[in-house]
């Protein structure tokens, strides 16, 4: 018989936080693998580790800075402050449909039915007062989209705590990046009036180290995808998403280091990550399945097709390269915020998303193009046919468009996924 | 003078044609963080693109999905349809999804090789001295590119006189509104409406006149009455008095606005410091309350619609949302409660750029008429 999980019943009925749930559930899964798998125990340590790190912050004696799209993240681990992405919490409930359910469904109550189950999850769980904490400070930025432009500043004025935006620039240039420069030294002066210290440049370079480590290795677990076949499931693609919130993480070196391990070893041994031989590799031109992750497997499986990238979540490794010229560093810091997964594609004009598709496509030996729209995305559902024309026009691959919502699984089943996925390379792939 | 080219709603060709005819350039404009202004100094004629009257968007929504607004995908069909007649257009990034009507415009057009003079300016979606500072570049980078098209140099002094002229049919339209205020007005929301509309597509000094030949005869005008509830009409995009006067038609009468086809289109008047022309306007523009598209602007937003619906004493407020649109998706978390406080009650109203479900929004509002209008 199948073991009830009673937390989320709590998490339900409002009696337990969203954040203690996740925490306990993190820890809970490790405790699990270490005895029954201990060889894949890596893969919780790091959800422990940033669950926990949330949770016990403030009680830490650390100021929790929440934060929304593209920040200097890098600065807040500089002034000892921790920092909570707050698209964690919907992508780690995502196959939580129950869960996630009730916050998309309080949140609509209070909004609309259209905007993004990603901001729906997170203003829904504050509405429902289940954060189980209030941050001392909400940064934010104007992008990723309009959806989260509705959402932030309505959760900024509940939970009442001092707040900073930066203005993400249309173009990436070097007027776009001297604007960002600008809006960063302001946060910092923001952090230090917030925590009433100095940026202390020690700290901030150690930071800046660990990000450069944590980026190198991220690039480098990209390359071992370039191979063929794959040595890495799709499915670890989605780790990819704490880099939004650790890169300056000291926790997310072994776990970028275990999967650089793995995927090297997969290599050496010549094998890979679909287990009856790889056919597709496929590109995911959008997110995620975070709802039906089971899909990754199942379809490595059954088919052969492998995701071997996901456009938005493609982090591009960008390095400080001086880092003893704080001037230089914070331009990196502008072009890190512009580069982030769904900021370098999705926002500002659609050539900056044909770029990332042709260095994805020229890069990773592509067979197979998906677009895998979530609803939400509604600015980049407007770019498919320009995307798709171009796929087929450069690279001669037809592009499957297929809608899902990455975050409310009863928009569609992981079984309308997979068969919608699989019909496609069956019929019109045909490797 | 005849001024009833004022209530004409149809998208007309034939101002922007004589226009072109005297050999000087018409471009388009999408979304109210293109200051008109500018394009009025380079002698170019701005046509703000509205789609009203669009029923059928199928070829746009190839490009722009089924998931986005039909304000977006309605202008762009209209571009694909040549509906204009224009040299091209000038956008900014408004709200994501009319930003995309610049990427999907730029392919349609290489596609089928049409030359288009197309330009889309970064408008920042928050308001602090580093914003407007960029905003001013975008703006010059905005100036340059006019002046390369046209030939023509844009000098301080002509953006002065083109802001003064802009400013002079601000005040106007603020005079059209006012009217608004009486018990018994002597215009209907349907005609406001479709009085500022028509500055979209005539050149400001044509409008100037008219709006002066109009306000010159209001004294023989007929007041409005035999209506039930005072009303106003806040949300998306809405560029279609048939809409307005579908209320009108069920016994509402609406009386204001923060449309931004209507009245925070106009906004205030800007004053234009001498010593930093461009400047100044960014400044204006950026502070302007137009819509939700600010990430700071919204306790302001709040307060001018609860203040506006006391002023013009409405019995209610609806708003429209047009599907799929963020910007305005959210706003009733705390205008709700705000207006509950200020005795106004509010509707909610779902729509699309065509008129659909004309019956049921018809039904709606009676019910909702019923509900708020006052006895005797």
């Amino acid at each position: 018989m199948a073991k009830i999980d009673t937390d989320i019943l709590k998490v339900m009925s409002g009696e337990m936080s969203t954040t203690d749930y996740i925490a306990s559930q993190c820890e809970g899964k490790l405790a699990h693998t270490i005895e029954k798998d201990p060889d894949n125990a890596w893969i919780y340590d790091l959800q422990v580790a940033q669950w926990g790190q949330i949770r016990d912050a403030q009680k830490n004696g650390k100021k929790l800075i929440a934060f929304g799209g593209p920040m200097p993240v890098d600065i807040i681990y500089a002034f000892d402050c921790q920092p909570y992405y707050l698209d964690q919490l919907p992508l780690s409930t995502a196959p939580k449909g129950d869960m996630n359910s009730k916050f998309v469904d309080l949140c609509e109550s209070k909004t609309n039915q259209s905007m993004c189950s990603i901001d729906k999850v997170e203003m829904g769980a504050l509405l429902a007062d289940q954060y189980g904490l209030t941050p001392d400070a909400f940064v934010y930025s104007t992008v990723p989209c309009d959806s989260s432009r509705l959402a932030y500043p309505i959760m900024q004025k509940m939970w009442g705590c001092p707040a900073f935006n930066i203005d993400l620039p249309f173009r990436r240039d070097e007027r776009g990046v001297a604007y960002l420069v600008q809006q960063t030294k302001e946060f910092i002066t923001f952090m230090e009036e917030l925590t009433g210290k100095k940026l202390d440049m020690d700290k901030m370079k150690a930071s800046m180290e660990i990000a450069n480590k944590t980026n190198e290795l991220i690039g480098k677990i990209a390359d071992l995808r370039k191979h063929t076949p794959c040595p890495l499931p799709g499915m670890l693609l989605v780790t990819n998403a704490c880099m939004s919130g650790m890169a300056a993480d000291p926790a997310m070196i072994p776990f970028l280091e275990k999967e650089l391990e793995m995927g090297q070893m997969m290599i050496d041994m010549e094998m890979g990550a679909c287990m009856n031989g790889e056919k597709y590799r496929m590109l995911f031109l959008q997110n995620m399945l975070w709802t039906q992750l089971k899909a990754y497997s199942y379809l490595e499986r059954e088919y052969g097709a492998i995701c071997i990238m996901d456009a938005l979540g493609h982090y591009h490794p960008d390095i400080y390269e001086h880092i003893d010229d704080f001037e230089d560093c914070l331009k990196v810091m502008a072009v890190k915020m512009m580069n982030l997964p769904m900021i370098h594609g999705a926002s500002g004009p659609v050539e900056y998303y044909c770029d990332r598709i042709t260095y994805l496509m020229e890069n990773f030996n592509i067979n197979t193009s998906v677009f895998l729209g979530h609803v939400g995305c509604k600015h980049t559902w407007a770019s498919t046919k320009i995307l798709s024309d171009f796929i087929q026009s450069k690279f001669g691959i037809p592009t499957l468009l297929l809608d899902v919502d990455c975050i409310d699984g009863r928009y569609k089943t992981v079984e309308e996924v997979q068969d919608a996925i699989g019909d496609y390379l069956t019929t019109v792939v045909k490797i | 003078m005849d001024y009833n080219k004022l209530f004409d709603a149809k998208i007309s060709r034939e101002s922007i044609g004589a226009w072109r005819a005297s050999g000087k350039k018409a471009l388009g404009v999408i979304c109210c963080h293109v200051p008109q202004e500018l394009l009025h100094a380079a002698d170019i004629l701005p046509v703000r693109l509205r789609a009203t009257g669009c029923e059928d968007y199928s070829e746009a929504e190839v490009w722009m999905s089924s998931f986005s607004c039909s304000f977006a995908k309605s202008i762009l069909q209209y571009l694909i349809d040549d509906v204009y007649d224009l040299d091209g257009y000038v956008t900014s990034d408004g709200c994501m999804q009319a930003a995309r009507i610049y990427d999907n415009w730029k392919a349609y057009s290489q596609n089928k090789g049409k030359t288009q003079a197309i330009i889309e300016i970064g408008a920042p979606r928050m308001n602090s001295a580093t914003t407007r500072a960029y905003y001013k570049e975008e703006l010059k980078v905005l100036l340059a590119w006019l002046e390369k098209l046209t030939g023509n140099k844009i000098t301080d002094e002509k953006i002065i006189k083109s802001v003064e002229l802009y400013n002079e049919a601000r005040g106007l339209v603020k005079q059209v509104l006012e009217l608004q205020k009486a018990e018994h007005p002597v215009i209907t929301g349907t005609e406001a409406l479709t009085i500022m509309l028509a500055e979209t597509n005539m050149p400001v000094e044509e409008y100037i006149e008219l709006l002066k030949a109009f306000l010159a005869d209001v004294p023989n005008r007929t007041p409005v009455s035999g209506h039930r509830a005072r009303l106003m009409v806040i949300g998306s995009a809405l560029d279609d008095p048939r809409f307005v006067e579908a209320i009108e038609n069920k016994g509402g009468l609406v009386v204001a606005d923060t449309l931004c086809f209507g009245s925070m289109a106009f906004g205030d008047e800007l004053k234009v410091s001498h010593d930093d022309v461009v400047g100044s306007i960014a400044e204006y523009y950026l502070d302007r309350i137009v819509c939700p598209r600010m990430i700071d602007n919204r306790d302001r937003l709040h307060s001018l619609i609860v203040n506006r619906a006391t002023e013009y004493k409405v019995d209610g407020l609806l708003y429209t949302k047009m599907q799929n649109c963020e910007c305005w998706g959210g706003e009733n978390t705390y205008l709700e409660p705000a207006l509950k406080d200020a005795g106004v009650p509010i509707l909610y109203l779902e729509r699309e750029e065509k008129l659909a479900n004309i019956g049921q929004l018809e039904i709606r509002v009676e019910a909702f008429i019923e509900m708020v209008e006052k006895e005797g």
